[in-house]
């Protein structure tokens, strides 16, 4: 078992977070390793308007599939409450910061609870983690006004580093040039090296497996 | 929608005008049953030949590379368990999905690819 599979619904209540400055959110299309300045909501964040909602969920998504512990860890600091489905407790604060740590973080042959199969299952200590999950976040604006929801799917996959923290993994972005490689053909063994495809025509990669 | 025939169907009207080259990288679901056969990880470049093989042998005919068991080149590109990725010419990355299940995208990525060829 190496793939971490946690379908989970995340209802994300946000409720009025103070709002200096705020900086770019890190996405897949943002070429951002580590955490940011610390999450912010939308710049002049008002509770009350749901275009300053909508960016803050927007944001949130973004930290969240950047694996961004810290930019999360301000929201989860800041009066955000997590409901979660099937009526497990609600969680707060720094409460809700540990369990998204724990689950980037697993002890050796830690029990981790997974949707996705239905039952518990053993979790081994590995080199990398993926992280999916669908989604659905409800805003609901501090001072009443109707709830707002958003619903959608992201993965994102860890990697564990030297000291044993996780970094995402990250693939170069777009108007980057494609990292070289070479590797050997599936039957003749022959390498092909992505090098000798480059200079005529345009190269399409399709990475996969078979399940 | 097939992903398999999707792809297949793609290269066939592509192939005389773009380079296409499948990565084969590591097993999404190790442990599951696909066919009446439980798929296992790779621990040495033979099997990892093999499960490849499997993986291609629905019809799916790309040229296919073997990363290593390093998984060094998915992890390069960010490309577990499945993504596409469109270089033009000059071997710049012009286009990429996001990773899949959810993100993998053969008409987008076909598309990318046709803006490409007319620019």
């Amino acid at each position: 078992m190496k793939l971490l599979s946690c379908t989970a619904l995340l209802p994300l209540i946000l409720s009025g977070c103070a709002a200096p400055d705020a900086p770019e959110a890190a996405g897949d299309a943002v070429p951002h390793v580590g955490p940011v300045e610390g999450f912010q909501p939308a710049e002049n964040f008002d509770p009350d308007d749901v275009a300053s909602i909508r960016e803050s969920r927007d944001r949130w998504v973004a930290a969240f599939s950047a694996g961004d512990a810290e930019a999360l860890a301000f929201v989860f600091q800041h009066e955000a409450v997590m409901a979660w489905p099937e009526g497990l407790p609600e969680m707060t604060g720094e409460d809700l910061f540990a369990s998204y740590s724990a689950e980037l973080d697993l002890d050796e042959s830690s029990e981790q609870y997974i949707t996705d199969g239905g039952d518990p299952r053993t979790m081994t200590r590995l080199p990398w983690v993926s992280y999916y999950a669908d989604y659905t976040l409800t805003l609901t604006p501090k001072d009443g006004g109707a709830p707002m929801e958003s619903s959608g799917r992201f993965m994102t996959r860890f990697h564990r580093q030297p000291d044993g923290s996780l970094e995402v993994i990250r693939g170069p972005a777009v108007g980057d040039p494609a990292p070289l490689f070479a590797l050997n053909e599936m039957r003749s063994g022959e390498e092909t090296a992505l090098v000798e495809m480059i200079g005529e025509k345009p190269t399409v990669l399709v990475f996969g497996s078979y399940t | 929608m097939n992903s398999v025939v999707d792809t297949e169907d793609w290269y066939q009207a592509y192939k005389d005008r773009a380079n296409f080259l499948m990565v084969y990288i590591e097993e999404a679901h190790p442990g599951n049953t696909v066919e009446g056969m439980e798929v296992h990880a790779a621990t040495t470049i033979e099997e990892k030949q093999a499960l490849a093989e499997l993986c291609t042998s629905g019809n799916l005919s790309l040229p296919t590379v073997l990363d290593k068991l390093d998984n060094a080149v998915e992890i390069a590109y960010a490309a577990f368990p499945d993504r596409i990725y469109v270089l033009d010419a000059e071997g710049v990355i012009r286009y990429k999905t996001a990773p899949g299940p959810f993100g993998w995208d053969v008409a987008e990525s076909a598309a990318a690819l046709e803006r490409l060829l007319t620019e």
